[in-house]
C-alpha cells in the first residue's frame, strides 16, 4: 500500500525517467541531424570540387541513352542462351559447349537468375 | 541496364584512383576518354559483353586496391581480390589483372612504409595472402559447384585449356 508521500515519490521518479528519456532522444536527434548536416556538407563539397566529373558522367549517360534501343549483340544473345539453358538444368560445358567463363551468363542476367525464369529476348515479358 | 549502372559508377572509381596516382587533370581526362569511348557503338562498349562487363570490375578492383594502399585496411584488399576474380570469371584475359594486383601490393607497401625489413616482409605476406584469399573465394565456389555436378574437367577444358590453345596462336577468338 502506497502512502501519499510514496505516490508522490513514484510520480516524481516516473517524471524524472521520462525527462531523462526525452533528453536522451533529443540528444540522439541532435547527433543524427548533425551527422546529416555533415554528410550534406561533405556531399556539396564533393560536388563543388568535382563538377567536371559530374559533367563527364552526365555526358556519358546521354551517350548511353542515345543508343539504348540498339539490337542485341550476337555475344549478348549467346550469353543469354547459355543462361536460359543453365536455368533449364543443362549445365554449361558439360551439356552444351561454352568457351567463356561461368560468370558471363549470370551477371548480365542476374535478375532472371534470382527469379529462376529466363526470357531469351529483351522485349518479351 | 546493370552494365550501364556499373559503367557510370566505374567512371567515378576510375577518376578517383587516377586522381590519387597522377593528379586531377589526368583523372578527368581518363574519365572523359573512358566515358566517351565506352559509350560509342563502334567499340561495342555499351553492349553487355564479357570485355565491357569485366572492365568495370577491374576498375573497382583497382579502386579498392588503391584505397587499401591509402588506409591500410585489409578488408579492402580482400574486396579488391574478389572483384578481380569476378573480372576473371567474366573474361579470361583478366588473369593478367591478378598478376598486376599482386605486383602493386608487393611493391607499393615496400616503398611507402618506413618500418623495419622484418615487419615489411610480414606486411607484404599478409597483404598478398589476403589478396589471394579474396581471389580464391569466388573461383573456388565455382570449382566446387562444377565439381559437385561432375563437370569440373569440362569447365577447365573449355575455359583454360582451349583458351590457352587459341591464345597461343595469337588470337582470343575461337576458330569455328
Amino acid at each position: 500500500m502506497l502512502t501519499e508521500k510514496g505516490e508522490k515519490n513514484t510520480t516524481f521518479h516516473e517524471l524524472k525517467t521520462i525527462a531523462a528519456r526525452v533528453r536522451a532522444e533529443g540528444e540522439i536527434i541532435d547527433v543524427a541531424s548533425g551527422q546529416m548536416a555533415k554528410l550534406g556538407q561533405k556531399l556539396s563539397a564533393f560536388l563543388k570540387g568535382h563538377s567536371l566529373l559530374i559533367i563527364i558522367c552526365l555526358f556519358s549517360l546521354i551517350l548511353r541513352v542515345l543508343w539504348i534501343k540498339i539490337p542485341v549483340h550476337g555475344d549478348e544473345g549467346e550469353a543469354g542462351y547459355d543462361a536460359m539453358l543453365w536455368l533449364r538444368g543443362n549445365l554449361p560445358y558439360a551439356f552444351h559447349d561454352m568457351d567463356k567463363p561461368p560468370l558471363i551468363p549470370i551477371v548480365p542476367n542476374i535478375d532472371q537468375f534470382v527469379r529462376e525464369q529466363y526470357y531469351p529476348c529483351q522485349d518479351v515479358k | 541496364m546493370l552494365n550501364d549502372v556499373l559503367f557510370l559508377v566505374s567512371i567515378v572509381a576510375l577518376y578517383l584512383f587516377v586522381k590519387d596516382w597522377y593528379g586531377k587533370r589526368t583523372g578527368c581526362l581518363s574519365a572523359l576518354f573512358y566515358g566517351i569511348f565506352m559509350s560509342v557503338p563502334t567499340i561495342e562498349g555499351l553492349y553487355a559483353l564479357a570485355s565491357s562487363f569485366s572492365l568495370s570490375f577491374f576498375i573497382f578492383s583497382l579502386y579498392f586496391c588503391n584505397k587499401y594502399l591509402e588506409a591500410g585496411k585489409r578488408w579492402l584488399l580482400y574486396v579488391s581480390g574478389m572483384l578481380m576474380s569476378s573480372a576473371l570469371l567474366i573474361c579470361q584475359q583478366w588473369a593478367v589483372g591478378l598478376v598486376l594486383l599482386l605486383i602493386i601490393v608487393i611493391f607499393s607497401r615496400r616503398t611507402q612504409s618506413t618500418k623495419t625489413a622484418r615487419s615489411l616482409a610480414k606486411d607484404s605476406i599478409a597483404g598478398v595472402s589476403t589478396l589471394i584469399g579474396g581471389m580464391i573465394l569466388l573461383i573456388s565456389a565455382f570449382i566446387i559447384y562444377f565439381w559437385s555436378h561432375g563437370a569440373l574437367y569440362d569447365l577447365i577444358r573449355s575455359t583454360v585449356i582451349e583458351f590457352m590453345g587459341y591464345a597461343s596462336y595469337g588470337s582470343f577468338m575461337r576458330a569455328r
